[in-house]
Formats: structure tokens, sequence, C-alpha cells
């Protein structure tokens, strides 16, 4: 793509991710929203906080995605540009602003009162086994797909984008804790599903071409089963002490 | 999951480790946590309290030297079943049967040895506090 068409790409999609910023910018009302769909029944001024401190790491991140991933994406190679669609960068902007996020969680806590919960914590805890299981079978499917094709550079831009869910995944199991037991469970939870789901979909919008009709078919099937992942694991009210 | 909590407060003038000691011994010996509970990887509690990790084993290390918890490779740190560990009740009884029997040695009359019992309180929270 000429530096031109690439620039103003990136300055396009920059100028809708301020504008999505300044809508999505989180208050109280976004936070108290976000705790009871996850679980929390009377989240506390405190509470509301903490998840509109857990919201901010996240969205502050979203323009300077919407600006560098076209321009990532373009210099790198390897992907369709013609055929990349906005979708596909939005959703890879939310991974990848989670995937900031957890990182900048990682900083141990200054308070001087600190709460942690009495039990080992794993994945499982976090999300349904069933979950994990769709996101994986999914996963292996795209990997798969684009590498039957020889699509290389989509395999490997596909590969990268599971590793990134897989790694905030896990930065949601391991981070310190912030907040009460039941407001740092809600968060792990939220963005462990979202990170299972998000992955896989992402992967699947990854462009390449297709030579068989067979591989089109696995393309179609893996992509219906990661939405499927997305949408059962994030969508409608949570409880993340029942993640089993 | 058990929403069963350890609340840590940096604040309180008693070391860290030790309030992580009472907290799981207190939970043990009121049933809270069953013979058979998995305790948290001494690394995940320590990420979760904003401790050192030598802060939260120095805790564990306590609780298996005194019956109330086991460590295995496997499995990790899991309560251990009755009898190895007595109830907080039983134990203050004997350690104040212990002082009183040492205190009659002395000459020391009740009053005397209340005094006694009263000043080491407090001095064991200041010395709790500096033990890290």
């Amino acid at each position: 793509m000429p530096l031109d068409n690439l620039l103003g790409v990136a300055l396009v999609t920059g100028l809708i991710g301020i504008a999505i910023l300044v809508v999505l910018w989180p208050n109280e009302r976004h936070g108290e929203r976000l705790l009871r769909r996850w679980g929390v029944a009377d989240p506390s001024g405190a509470d509301v906080t903490t998840a509109v401190t857990y919201l901010r790491r996240r969205r502050f991140w979203y323009p300077w995605l919407f600006l560098g991933i076209p321009v990532i994406t373009g210099a790198l190679g390897g992907l369709d540009d013609e055929r990349r669609s906005t979708g596909w960068a939005v959703l890879a902007t939310l991974l990848l602003g989670a995937l900031i996020a957890e990182l900048l969680a990682l900083r141990p806590s200054r308070q001087p009162r600190r709460e942690a919960m009495l039990a080992a914590r794993g994945i499982g805890d976090l999300v349904p086994g069933w979950g994990i299981a769709l996101a994986a079978v999914a996963s292996a499917a795209i990997l798969g797909r684009l590498a039957v094709e020889a699509q290389w550079a989509a395999t490997a831009w596909a590969g990268g984008i599971v590793l990134a869910a897989l790694a905030v995944a896990a930065l949601a199991v391991r981070r310190p804790a912030s907040g009460r037991v039941e407001v740092d469970l809600a968060l792990r939870a939220r963005s462990a599903r979202v990170a299972v789901g998000l992955g896989p979909t992402v992967a699947a919008l990854v462009p390449g071409s297709i030579t068989a009709t067979w591989t089109w078919w696995v393309g179609l099937t893996a992509g219906v089963l990661a939405l499927v992942a997305l949408l059962t694991l994030t969508g409608g009210r949570r409880a993340p002490a029942a993640a089993r | 999951m058990t929403s069963l909590r350890v609340v840590v407060d940096t604040e309180r003038g008693v070391a860290p480790w030790r309030q992580v000691h009472e907290q799981i011994t207190h939970a043990i010996a009121s049933g809270a946590l069953p013979p058979g509970s998995r305790l948290p990887a001494i690394r995940q509690l320590a990420r979760d309290l904003a401790l050192a990790t030598g802060t939260v084993a120095r805790a564990y290390r306590e609780l298996e030297t005194t019956g109330w918890v086991h460590t295995g490779r496997a499995r990790g740190t899991v309560v251990t079943e009755q009898p190895r560990h007595p109830a907080p009740q039983d134990l203050l009884d004997r350690a104040a049967a212990d002082f009183a029997r040492t205190a009659r040695e002395l000459g020391a009359d009740a009053d005397a040895a209340v005094i006694a019992v009263r000043s080491a309180y407090r001095t064991s929270d200041v010395t709790g506090s500096t033990d890290d």
C-alpha cells in the first residue's frame, strides 16, 4: 500500500478511535454497570473506583492502537490489506488494549490494606471448561486451515493473536489482587473470558486466500465456533463464582 | 471456590507474616477451612497481597511446623486432618497452665502474674511488627 494511503487510513481510524474514546471514557456509571453484570450485587464506591480504573487502563489505549495497528500491519506486511476489515482492527484493538492493561495491572498494590482470596486459583476458576475447549478447537481449526493453504504470513499473524489472547488470560490469573475479593474475581473473570472468546474470533478474521472449498468450510466453522465462544462467555449477566 | 479471605494491613503494627499465619490458623480452627482444603500457592498469595515471597513462605512454614498444614510436591499446601492441629482454646489453656506453674515457682501471686501477662501482651504487639 502506498505510504500516503497508509497514513490516510491510519489517520481516519485514529480519529474514529479518539471519537469512540470520548464516548466510551468510563465513569462511575460504567463501573457500577460492569460490576453488576459480572456478579457483584451491591458495589460500594470503592468497588466502582476499582472497576473504573480497570476500564480506563484498557480504553486509554484504544485510539493509539486504532492509529497504530494499520501502520504496523502495513509495515510488517503479510496481511491482505485490501481485505482487512475495520471490524478486525476494532477487535484487535480490544485484544491488544486488554493485553496492555493486564501488563500494567502487574504493578503491586501500595495500599496499606490488602485482601486476597484464600484459595488456589487457575484459569478453570475464571473460564468454564467448555469455553476453553471451544476456543481451543476454533483456534486449532483456524491455524490449521491457514497452514494447509500455505498462508504462512497469515498463520503467523493468527498464531500471534492467539498467543496474545493466552497471555491476557494467564495474566488475569496471575496479576496481583485489586479491591475486595468479589470485585477482584469479577474483573479477573471478565478479562479471562473476553480474551478466550476474542482471541480465536480475531484470528478467524485474519484475511487469507482460499484455494480449496473444504478449507473455506473449515474456516467458516471455526469462525462460527469462535463467535459462539465470544458471545456466550461475555454476554448476559455473569456470576464468576459459578465459572464451572 | 471458597469466599474465605485473608487481609493484611501494613499499618497495623503486626508483622505481615504473622497476620497471614493468624488468619489461616483461625480459619482452620473454626472449620471454615476444612481438612483437605488447598491453600493458594505461596507465589500467588504473595502477589495478591503485594508481599515478598519469603514473608508468605514464613507463614506457611510456621503453619506446617505446628501441624496445621502439610505441603506436598503434587498437591501443594493442604489443611491437615484432625487431630494433628489442636483448637486454639486448647493451645491457650496449655500455655496458661505452663505460665501459672512458672509463676508459682518464682513465688509470684495471681495479681503479679496477671500484670506480667498484660505487659508481655503489649510488648508482643511491638515485637511482632519488627519480626520482618
